[in-house]
Order: structure tokens, then sequence, then C-alpha cells
């Protein structure tokens, strides 16, 4: 595999500064609209745009002053609006917290009577709002935008902090002609630079000069950028770069390293004040620790114990955070909390337990990928346990009463996380464990009598399968609901059921039906679907193309067994062909075998993913793939009656 | 979107009383719950007590007063307080507690817990509400949940109502309502399936009105059910005087309303210049009133657009026409009352009105005044017929309320006072979406399909808006999303509007797809119902309680073709279908001319509401839809199978 890809397959950091280029457009002044802007009918490269953006210039710097030092933000962005679609483009939003923002212009410009007009943003129509106790939001509307106008405004953002230096995107919703940026890094403060995204820079170049150094990037003719589905976050995907502070050095003084490698990201994180206080403040859980592994004798065990003590304890709140917000005792008090409220202190009582254990931290699937490449603090925003067994790590968290201690939620498997120990030295470990599966197995059985298909179903549900279950049945509102809703097909009627290891979540799951419903008949001859309660979503890919990986966040096994009693004075007329299909060296399989033994017909179909990751040039296959055995789960058993 | 909506809704059905923590005392035990309200139930609202005290006819006090038990955890959002808040509706007090099922204090809510939110709609650039919330949510099942609220009311218009049921799954052990008025206010009132009317008393100089429920068991969601607060008893209240921000009036009729409405936003008329004679130069050419009024309609869609801001007397009051004017937005009341100015110098006579904008409509009744209202459109009258017009749309026909607010009543309003007038309705027949296809495919599966479909009146509303407003892109994956045929390829499409007050949306689309023909052996299976089948059947219910809602009337009407390759003959065919009830009507038929099988179904959907014992009738016809939509044909050949797959 190419060191440049990922295991998603995103191109990473393409290349940053090889070299400069001397190409480049005159910066774009404010209120300098050329008409041929204003008489542009349409972007040509993507003629459905409703809308381009045709500059996007953004500018960060340092102000020092007798009595302050600054970082300044400046953006200035133009954009012509071509129909009615794009109108919403002219309202804009900026959320802030400890920062001010200043210098907010705005400006329409309209073509009447063959001449330039301009109407001014005027400062009453600026609003500044109250989104709650952090953040602000200034808010303002640009005036008579119509259909051909070209909008542009501009604002200033300055900041006390120089741990976060202004990230650029440089994609948007609507193609982007021009999107630059200029970031002038004083040489006191020390980045990491990270980009990401599918396209390439027009200039990328970087300078020493007096007092710091200075980056430039351009992207010209950037593609509207599309949200897709099955991608972890459209974040991952975006066109932009980021900088994390790396490290300070100040006139006169030793270079201090804050957060420039891995080492130190996580020693910040650890040493911060609320990360390790869950995790030391478990004294008054000493008896109970004490009794919950007093039955057990290994590690796993008491491990396992003490995770489903705190499942059972504390319900988790919905929140993915790594820092916790309040205290143990006020969280067993409070009985809800946060996955850092209950995972910390979970490390707590297993150290207290005596267990060699540590706090892991990742990034959830929708909070996207953690670049390894990038120790950037900001990429994390969930914490697990985790137990050192022999020479593996026991992965664990407390937040879901449906799974077994073993299962990681599905939200947490998003390739790998860090692990901190005691002494604040972390490694990666992998989140994904390629040994459990979302598995499911259903044996059905079918009989026929007078134009009636009479059978019966037991569907074994294992590990994701199982715990997904579980939880969907304590959502709903009674058993009843649950079954009669997922074994759900049209004309069919579930007389009987049962649920077995319902409460028991370490054990397989086992769901019994009984069910009837009319044949398809027509005189002389039975048409039997054989693959009932088919769980699998065929038409689950329908856009054309992709630019995104799918990301699945577990393998899945799927096995289906029928048999099917051909019913006395009917004989076999015609049954579907055996078939196999594979994708990706196995990444996906699927075998479907028929066959009639004696007075019965038996079949056997099986679906497995054997890998959660298809890049985009899989797609077409994996396609094919679930379009070829949808098709092949609704072919026909054909029986004919015997004249005699 | 004007700001009345969310004070609507957060009013109606609340709460309250004051209470102060006692000592050890236990209080709302579990084991004091009638068995009965547990059956069904996720919740109990243990009491539900609201005090509505009026000061005067300009102020008054809303105290409410909740304990609810949570019985598992599906319950656990009630244990969640929401409360709105203004600058004309200030929050006084906000109080919590947390109880075990015994009756024990487990904690009571700190003023640190409560998070503070702009309470956003989605779509309003500027507004002052904001909300406080708080949750007490805990894992011990059951638990039960207390909280306080105290609200004032600077400014008073209607007074708020009450409901007995405010959630399904919910069971109510006791829910009360008070309004304290003095004796110089008058309430009115309407009241609805009571079994005890109201309870008048006077105290020191004020009258009380009471209304109360107890016991009212928990309600499950039945399909197509009327709104929850009219499934048990519920209450409408409302103000003869109004007082608000300095504003007087009355609101013991429709018309006193109207012209209270009309005195807070008279006056606000004067163009510039510059768009007075826009405003010539554009009609004075144009003989006809409504050709004129067409004229301006176009030149307000063209020039304006929809930006919510609201300043200032509580949100009821319109930007004036030079506000819109230089701007070129404006709010619903701002545009509306914009293009009745831009009339007015036209010499067209038009009056704003308002209107609950949505697909389900707030019920407005013809003998009581309630303001239900969240939207403002404006009526041209004229002797034969009112026109309508949606200005906040840049692309609406002139005279066309679709399913956001037609087939409703509209308070117009103006110097003569308010009028109740009723939107344009849509019939079936009106209502209609017509598919005509031709289907060819060959025995790899491989298919293709030219389809032309006409979307009338509501049945366009959503493709319309999507035309106007979303990228090409975004209409190609919205097709691919809608249309559940595998392996699509949307080969090309394209779609034509034709904007009368009767609009048709026509929509031309050529498609590719495989493994829908699904071929086995020598046989070929398929269902002929390519495109509009019916899939999701409501449940049985042993017995229904409430009455079956439906909105709108539709047509929908399939005509679809399938050439057959030779040398197939029909095994099986779905039977033909014939059914007429008072739901609808649903016919289908399959027939082979020639190499053609030639598909159609026709379903009419009426609109009424109907009685609970039809559920059972309707199911049935449901039903058979269902059965007939995917149902197959079974085409075999008596040639050897030629291909295989």
């Amino acid at each position: 595999m190419n060191c440049l890809k990922t295991r998603s397959g995103l191109l990473l950091a393409f290349l940053l500064f090889p070299f400069a280029i001397l190409a480049q457009k005159p910066t774009i002044k404010y209120g300098n609209v050329r008409m041929e802007e204003l008489m542009m009918p349409v972007y040509t490269p993507d003629s459905t745009a409703n809308a381009v953006v045709l500059a996007d210039v953004g500018y960060t710097y340092v102000n020092s002053t007798i009595n302050s030092f600054n970082l300044v933000h400046e953006r200035h962005c133009r954009i012509k609006i071509f129909n009615k679609a794009a109108l919403d483009e002219a309202t804009v939003a900026i959320m802030y917290d400890d920062e001010t923002i200043t210098q907010i212009k705005g400006s329409t410009y309209l073509l009447e009577n063959g001449k330039m007009v301009e109407f001014k943003l005027d400062s009453k129509a600026i609003f500044d709002e109250k989104v709650n106790a952090r953040y602000r939001k200034k808010k303002f509307t640009l005036p008579n935008v119509k259909e051909g106008a070209v909008i542009e405004f501009s604002y200033t953002i300055r900041s006390d902090s120089f741990t976060f230096f202004k990230e650029w995107e440089f994609q948007s919703k609507y193609p982007v002609l021009w999107s630059e940026y200029t970031a002038r890094v004083p040489q006191q403060y020390d980045y990491r630079i990270e980009s990401q995204g599918y396209n390439s820079f027009f200039v990328s170049e970087k300078k020493e000069e007096t007092g710091g150094t200075l980056y430039h990037w351009v992207m010209k003719d950037v593609p509207a950028f599309e949200d897709d589905q099955y991608i972890t976050t459209a974040d991952d995907y975006i066109s932009k770069v980021k900088f994390q502070l790396k490290g300070v050095q100040y006139p006169g003084s030793f270079y201090k390293p804050v957060l420039s490698d891995w080492e130190k990201v996580t020693k910040v994180i650890y040493e911060d004040d609320g990360f390790t206080s869950s995790i030391y403040q478990t004294g008054f859980l000493k008896d109970k620790i004490k009794q919950i592994t007093a039955k057990h004798t290994d590690p796993v065990s008491k491990s396992f114990a003490l995770t489903l003590f705190l499942k059972n304890a504390v319900k988790w709140n919905g929140l993915n955070r790594m820092f916790p917000a309040q205290s143990p005792k006020i969280l067993l008090e409070k009985k809800t909390g946060s996955s850092a409220d209950i995972n910390l202190l979970l490390v707590g009582m297993l150290r207290d337990a005596g267990l060699p254990a540590n706090p892991v931290i990742l990034s959830t699937r929708k909070n996207g990928r953690v670049n390894e490449y990038y120790p950037m603090i900001d990429n994390f925003n969930y914490v697990i346990a985790s137990v050192r067994i022999d020479s593996t790590d026991l992965l664990l968290d407390a937040t879901d009463p449906y799974r077994p201690a073993y299962l990681l939620p599905e939200r947490c498997l998003n390739s790998k996380g860090r692990l901190i120990e005691e002494n604040r030295v972390g490694r990666w470990i992998n989140l994904e464990n390629y040994l459990v599966f979302a598995s499911k197995a259903a044996n059905i059985s079918l009989s026929i009598n007078n134009g009636k298909v009479s059978g019966t179903a037991t569907v074994y549900e294992k590990d994701y399968s199982a715990a997904n279950t579980r939880a969907q049945l304590a959502e709903a509102n009674s058993k009843d609901d649950y079954v009669k809703g997922k074994y759900k097909v049209a004309g069919l009627t579930i007389t009987d059921y049962s649920l077995e290891n319902l409460e028991n979540i370490d054990t397989t799951m086992v769901t019994q039906l009984s069910f009837e419903y009319d044949a398809e008949d027509t005189p002389g001859i039975l048409y039997i679907n054989p693959i009932l309660f088919n769980s699998f979503n065929g038409n689950a890919f329908k856009a054309k193309h992709r630019t995104y990986p799918v990301s699945y966040p577990t393998l899945t096994d799927l096995k289906t067994t029928v048999t099917v009693a051909v019913p006395p004075g009917y004989a076999i007329e015609e049954l579907p062909k055996p078939a196999k299909y594979n994708l990706s060296e196995d990444g996906a399989k699927f075998t479907y075998l028929i066959g009639q033994v004696g007075d019965k017909i038996q079949l056997r179909s099986i679906i497995s993913f054997n890998k959660t990751m298809f890049l985009a040039d899989e797609y077409e296959g994996l396609k094919a793939f679930y379009a070829a055995v949808s098709a092949k789960l609704t072919e026909q058993i054909v029986l004919k009656k015997i004249n005699n | 979107m004007n700001k009345k909506y969310l004070l609507f809704l957060t009013l109606i059905g609340l709460i309250i009383n004051q209470l102060a923590y006692a000592g050890d005392e236990k209080k709302y035990p579990v084991k004091d719950i009638p068995v009965e309200l547990k059956k069904d139930a996720d919740v109990v609202v243990r009491l539900n007590a609201t005090t509505f005290k009026i000061a005067n006819k300009g102020s008054a006090k809303m105290i409410s007063h909740v304990v609810i038990t949570i019985l598992n955890h599906n319950g656990d959002d009630w244990a969640e307080n929401v409360s709105s808040y203004d600058r004309l509706h200030p929050l006084r007090a906000f109080k919590g507690a947390l109880y075990d099922s015994v009756g024990n204090v487990i904690r009571k809510l700190k003023s640190s817990e409560i998070q503070d939110y702009k309470a956003n709609d989605g779509v309003t650039l500027y507004d002052d509400n904001r909300v406080k919330v708080a949750s007490l949510a805990y894992n011990i099942y059951p638990y039960t949940v207390e909280f306080e609220e105290e609200t004032e009311y600077v400014g008073l218009i209607s007074y708020p109502g009450w409901a007995g049921y405010s959630g399904y799954r919910a069971s109510v052990q006791k829910s009360s309502y008070s309004i304290i008025a003095p004796q110089a206010i008058q309430v009115r009132y309407k009241e609805f399936n009571l079994t005890n009317p109201v309870k008048k008393e006077q105290v020191e100089g004020n009258t009380s009105y009471t209304w109360e429920a107890v016991n009212l068991p928990a309600l499950k969601r039945e399909p197509f059910s009327p709104q929850i607060r009219e499934q048990g008893p519920y209450v409408v209240c409302g103000a003869v005087d109004i007082s608000y921000e300095g504003y007087e009036g009355k609101m013991d009729s429709w018309n006193a309303f109207g012209e209270w409405i009309n005195y807070l936003n008279q006056g606000r008329d004067q163009l510039p210049e510059t768009v007075k004679a826009k405003v010539h130069e554009l009609t004075d050419g144009v003989k006809d009133p409504i050709e004129k009024a067409k004229v301006l309609y176009e030149y307000l869609q063209k020039n304006t657009r929809y930006i919510s801001v609201q300043l200032g007397i509580g949100g009821f009051q319109t930007f004036d026409a030079n506000y819109v004017a230089t701007r070129g937005y404006g709010d619903c009341k701002a545009l509306s009352n914009y293009l009745k100015s831009l009339l007015k110098e036209a010499g067209v006579n038009a009056n704003a009105a308002w209107i609950f904008g949505g697909r389900t409509p707030n019920t407005v009744y013809p003998d009581f005044t309630t303001d239900p209202f969240n939207h403002v459109v404006l009526a041209i009258p004229t002797e034969k017929q009112t026109y309508w017009v949606e200005c906040t749309s840049q692309n609406d026909p002139f005279n066309y309320m679709g399913s956001f607010t037609g087939n409703r009543y509209a308070l117009m309003f103006s110097a003569e006072g308010g009028k109740l007038i009723k939107t344009p309705t849509y019939s079936a027949a009106d209502n209609l979406l017509a598919r005509v296809a031709k289907v060819k495919f060959d025995l790899t599966g491989q298919a293709t399909a030219a389809v032309d479909v006409k979307y009338n009146c509501i049945r366009q509303d959503e493709l319309s808006y999507m035309n106007a407003t979303n990228s090409k892109g975004e209409i190609e994956k919205y097709l691919y999303k809608t249309i559940d045929i595998p392996s699509m390829q949307l080969k090309s499409f394209g779609h034509q509007v034709n904007k009368e007050s009767k609009p048709t949306l026509t929509e031309h689309l050529e498609l590719e797809f495989a493994n829908y023909f699904n071929i086995s052996g020598k046989r070929i299976f398929f269902q002929p119902n390519l495109f509009n089948r019916l899939t999701s059947l409501p449940e049985k219910l042993d017995k229904r309680r409430t009455e079956i809602v439906f909105n709108n009337a539709t047509t929908d009407e399939d005509h679809i073709v399938f050439e057959i390759p030779a040398g197939y003959s029909m095994e099986s065919k779905p039977n033909d279908v014939s059914l007429k009830t008072e739901f609808g009507e649903f016919s289908t038929s399959v027939k082979l001319e020639n190499n053609q099988l030639i598909y159609t179904r026709k379903l009419i959907r009426n609109e009424g509401r109907f009685a609970p014992e039809k559920y059972n009738a309707l199911v049935e016809f449901l039903t058979a839809i269902a059965k007939s939509d995917k149902a197959k044909v079974v085409l075999v050949t008596t040639n050897n199978p030629v291909v295989t797959n």
C-alpha cells in the first residue's frame, strides 16, 4: 500500500510545499467587481451550479501593539448567484467564542439598465446572538439579492489564543473558482499543519521572512463538495488545511514544545485538570469494588464484572466526551453521565481492583478520522477503558447495557485509538476487531397445504447483531410490536413467537417464529419465494458513482437455510440455480446452494462481508454485488401438480 | 414565519401551582398510582396544574407545576423540561426535583444544570426567542420528576387553553387549569369532550375558572388519527380585551380581532417614489385589476426574498413597505404588506390575511375567536371570488395555495375588520398523478423505460419546490432515492412547470435497470406495477378509538406497457381488481395484446373524517391494494430457455 494512502484510501497531505509556483493571480480587492462577473451566464465546467464562489480569500497574521498581541483572521468572499435556488448564500452566520468580530462589510452588485449598482449592507442589519453559554453568533443578510447578482462580504476575527490557528476550507457547496489562504506564522509559534481532501493545490508555497514564515495556498476551479451516504463524516473529505500549535519559542528562551508529537499531545490530555480526576477519585467505592471482584479470580472476568456494574449503575446521557464533567460521586448519585464520566471512572475502578488499566482516547465515526501522522488534539472526542492482559489489550466501554462487555459500541469502531499509560506514555491500538461479526443465522422451514404456506423460523443472533436487537427490543413499546415490526412481510401473519436469552447479554439471542401466508398460485402451479425475512437491503447503493470509500462499522455474516416440503401431489417444475459471487478477494462473498433431498427442497444462502472498508474504485463492484445478491434472493421455486 | 406560533404551541396543555419542597415527608410515591394508569404507559402524569393569573388586561402570570413518574426508559424524554421565553414572556422561576419510587427526594435541580439556548427555528435570521432546558433523567425506574415554573406575560392577546393529554403512552392522574381574572375582565372559553364542565368561583374580587380531569388512561397512537389534544378533554380560551405594547383592542369576534390586527399594521404602505414609478410603468397599460395583480406579483417574486427578522411588538407588526423596497427582503408580514402597497398604488385593493402554514392545519372555530395562526398571505377580493398569493415564495403560481396554505380558513383583515375566508380547495381529480411508461427488456434482465408523469396541484408541490431551490445534482439524487427500482440508472430526466392557478409539473424520465425481471429457467417473474406500490400497511386494531382523518383527496393513474420477448405466453397473472369504498376507489387490469402486456392502475383517495368503527374496512381496502400491487405476472416459454443466469 502506498504510504501516502491511509486505510480510507484518502490521499493525505498531497505533498505540502514541493515547489513554489510563480503564476499567481492578483489578489481580489473588495468592491472591485468586474462587469464580466455580473454578466456571467453560467459556470461552464458545471452548468448545473446555482452559484459559484468567485473568490474566497483568507489571511491570518499576528498583530502586535504595545499592549496586545493578537491573532487576526481576515476573510473576503465573493459569490455569483445564478438563480433563486442559491439566494440563501446571501445570509451569513459566523460562530465565535472568546473572539471579537469587527469590520463586517457586505455588498450586493446588480446590473441595472446596463450599469453596475451596488447596495451596501446596513450595519443595523447585523445581528449578534448568544447561542449558548460558550458561543455567540454574528448574522447578517445582504440586501437586494436577485438572480444574476454578485455578492461579497468581508470580516475580521481577532483572538488572544494562539493554540488554534484558523483553518481554511477550499471547497464549498458550490464550485469555487479561486480559494486562497495566506498564513503568516510568527517565529515564536511553531504549528503542525495538516491538509486533506481530493483536490490539488494550484499554489502551495512556504517562505521564510523576517519574524516568521509565510504560507500561501491556492486552489482553483474546485468542484462543489457533495455529501455522500456511508461515509464517516463529510469533515474527513472536504479539502482544507488545519493547524495545531506544536511549540513556542519566545525570544531569549528555549523552545517549549506544546503539542509537537503524539507524546506531547498525549501528555497534555492526561495532565489536563479534568481528565484523570475521575480515575483517582474512586476511594469511596473501595468496598464495592472488592465485593464485585471477590467472586472472580481471572483478570478478564474481574474486568467484565466491573464493566457490567457500571453499565447498570449509570446511564449514558448520549454525549460523546473525552473529558469528564462530573466527579464519580456525583455521577453515581445522578446515575447519568457522558462517555468520559463513565469510562474514566471504569479505568479508576479497574486500577483499584489491581488491574493494569488505562484510558484509550478515540474519535467516534461521526467525529471523523484520527490521522496518525498528525498529532492533533481536537481529533479526539471519546474515551474508553483498556486492561492489559498478557500481551493483549481488552477494550471496555460501559455506556451500553445491551451488549456484552467485550463488544465496543459501533460508534467507537473507527480505526485506531491512543492508549495512555499512567506514566504518560501512549501507543496506538486497533479499535476494530476482525474476529467479531454482526452475525445472524436463520433456519426456516416451510410446508404447503391447500394454498396456504405455514412455516417456522429460528433466528440466531450473535455479537453486534444481538446487541442491536437487544437495544431495539429495549426501546420498543412491547415485544409484540418489535417482533411484528422486524419480521414484517406483506401478507404474512405471525401466529406465535418466543425470544430466548433476551436478558443474558453474553449469549446468542434466539428468536422463534411460527407464521402463515397465502401461497401465490395459478391453477395447478405454486410459486414459492423461499427467502423470507430477508434483512439484506439490495437497493442500498443507488448513486451512480462515488468519490468516498464505503465504510461499515462491523464485519457481517448472514446465513439462511430453508427447507421446503413439497406437498403430496406436486413435483418440482423449476428451481433457482446455485450461485457464487465474490468481490475484492473475498471482501464480500455470497453463496447460494439449492437442491432436492427426497421430498424436500433445501436451500442455503450465505452473505458475508469480511472487510469494513471498500474504496471508491470498488464501488461499482459493490453495487453490482448488492444488486445480484438481492435478485438471487427473490428467485422463486415453481411446483406443479402431477397429473394422475 | 412570525413568532406567535412558538408560544401557542408551548402554552397549550401546560401546567401549575406554587408549592414549597416540604421536609422529610414522602411525595408522589409510585404506590399511589392506580393500576389502570400503568397500562400502555411509559409515564404517568401525576399532576399537571396550571394557573393563568390575569392582573389586568395587559399582563398576566403563568404558573405551572408538573409531576411525572417515569416508568421505563422510553419515558426519559419526559424528564426534560423545556421552557421558552423572550422579551415579552420572561421566565421568572424554574425549579425541579427528582424522587425515587418511594417518594424520597434524590436531589433538587441546581441552577447550574439549567442550560440556556437560542431557540432556533431554522429559518429566522433574528428574533429573541430562547429556551431554558433541564433534564432530571435517572436510571432506576420508576422515578418521579417535578418541575415548577413561572412565566410573565407582558401584553395579552389570547389566553392559553388546556388539554388533558399532551402525549401518547402517558396516562394522567390529575390535570387542571385555572384562569383567575379580575371581575372586570371577561374570559371566553369553548369546551370539548369534558366530563366536568368549568367550575366558576368568586375569590377576593377575582373570578376563577377551573377545568380538571382525573385518571385519564394512556393512549396508544392510532394511524391517521386527529391531533392528540383532541383525543381527550380540552378547552380553548380567549380574551375579550387585547392590550399589547400599547395597542388596545377587542377579540370577542373575528371581526374585532381583525380590526385590532389592522390597527397594529396600518399606515405602513408608503412606497419610495422610484417604486411608485415602477408600479405605473408596469401596470398603467394593463386594464384588468387581476392582470395588474399578476404583473406585480411577478415583480415581487423577481425582486424580493424571504428573510425573517422579528423585532418589536412581539413579532406581530409588519416592517413598512419602505423596508422591503430598500432591502429587497422581508418576512411573510412584510412581503404581504409590500405587495398590498404595490397593488394599492396600482389601484387594486388587497388585504393581508393571517393563516396557519403547514401540512396539518390548526383548527379554526368560526364561532369562537382564537389565534391559531403562524403565517401571513395576501388576499385579493373581487366581486366574483377572492384570489390568493403566497408572498414569501419566488416560484408559486398566482392564486395557488398548495398543501402549506390551501383548504383552510384565513383571517383577512382591513379597515372594515376581520373576516374568515376559506382558501382554495383541490379535489381528488385536481390532485392527480398520472404516469405513462413504456418498458422493454431482454432475457438477460436488462431493461429500459421511458416514463412521462404529470403531477397536478398539491402533487407537484415537492418537485416544484425542489426544482426552484435545488441543484440539478440534488434533484437527480432525489430521484434516485425515491424511485424504487433495483440497479436503476437515470439516463436523463427533465421537469417542466406550468404555473396556472392549478399548476402542473410534467416529468420525463429515461431509465435503465436490471434485476427487476426475474428470469429463472423458462419463466419470467415480475410485478407489473413498476412504480407505484403501496407497501406499508397500518396495523389491524381490535378496537379503534379515534376518528380516521385524511386531509387531502388524490388520484393516481398508472399505465404501463411492457414489450414481451418473443415466444413467451402468460402462465399466471394478477386478478383484475375493482373496488369502491367510502375511502376511495381502486382498480387494476392486466392484459396481453400481441407482444404487449398492458398494466393499468387507478387509485382515488377521498378526504374527510370517518367514524372509528370504519377502521377495519379501511385496513381491508388498503390490504387489497397492497396485495394487488405486489402481485406478479409469470411468463413462460415453450422453447428451451436460451439464456441461463
